[in-house]
């Protein structure tokens, strides 16, 4: 289950954070808590509706033991506007 | 020296600034609108409106701990920021949209010169504080 957030028109970010979340069995709350950030941040982020800073995104792969490009998935070239 | 809390603090303030503008308005009657009645009703009602704000803010944040810690949170949260910074830059823009739509109604109306020049130069002074704090930002950052 990938969200997928248009940049630009042409490029888009999609990230795996819904399923990962999913597969730990944990609440978006208890992801928020644990990241200090809002439940609505973590909620934005699944739905791809927000970009997280780089420090976000750091925090999170360190919470799922991963790296960022793990979750975060950058695509050039898409002209589907989403 | 008594140690007063700030919410016991924002009721005195509350009393103390009800009464001087009570003072003052009974001072515009007696005496007219002089400069020191004026500049004492605004400073009176500055106060009034920052002590009410801060007391419905007081009332608004819970008292518990977790309240405090998730307020906490909401305060830092970069997507709130990025939110109240988007609605800040988007206010500044329609400000300036009402402020030309103004200046140039009450040009229509005939104003006195003076007064559109005042409205004018706010426009003026917008622009040159956002132009000056982009140069300071990019060069901050």
């Amino acid at each position: 289950m990938e969200s997928k957030l248009s940049i630009r028109g042409d490029t888009s970010l999609k990230n795996r954070l819904e399923m990962l979340r999913k597969q730990k069995g944990i609440k978006q709350e208890e992801l928020a808590e644990a990241l200090e950030v809002s439940r609505q941040t973590i909620g934005s982020l699944e739905n791809g509706r927000y970009n997280p800073s780089i420090i976000l995104a750091f925090k999170i792969a360190r919470y799922f033991n991963t790296t960022i490009e793990e979750i975060f998935i950058y695509e050039e070239g898409n002209n589907d506007t989403n | 020296m008594i140690q007063i809390n700030g919410k016991v603090r924002n009721y005195i303030l509350v009393g103390i600034s009800a009464g001087i503008i009570v003072g003052c308005l009974f001072a515009v009657k007696l005496y007219g609108r002089d400069t020191w009645v004026i500049v004492s009703l605004t400073i009176a009602l500055l106060m009034f409106g920052s002590s009410v704000d801060n007391i419905l803010e007081h009332f608004s944040i819970k008292e518990s701990i977790e309240a405090k810690k998730q307020l906490e949170i909401e305060m830092k949260d970069e997507r709130n920021s990025f939110i109240r910074e988007k609605a800040g830059s988007k206010t500044n823009l329609y400000m300036l949209y009402l402020n030309t739509a103004i200046t140039l109604i009450l040009s229509f109306m005939g104003v006195e010169l003076w007064m559109i020049c005042l409205f004018g130069f706010l426009i003026l002074a917008q622009g040159i504080l956002s132009i000056s704090l982009y140069n300071y930002y990019d060069n901050r950052y």
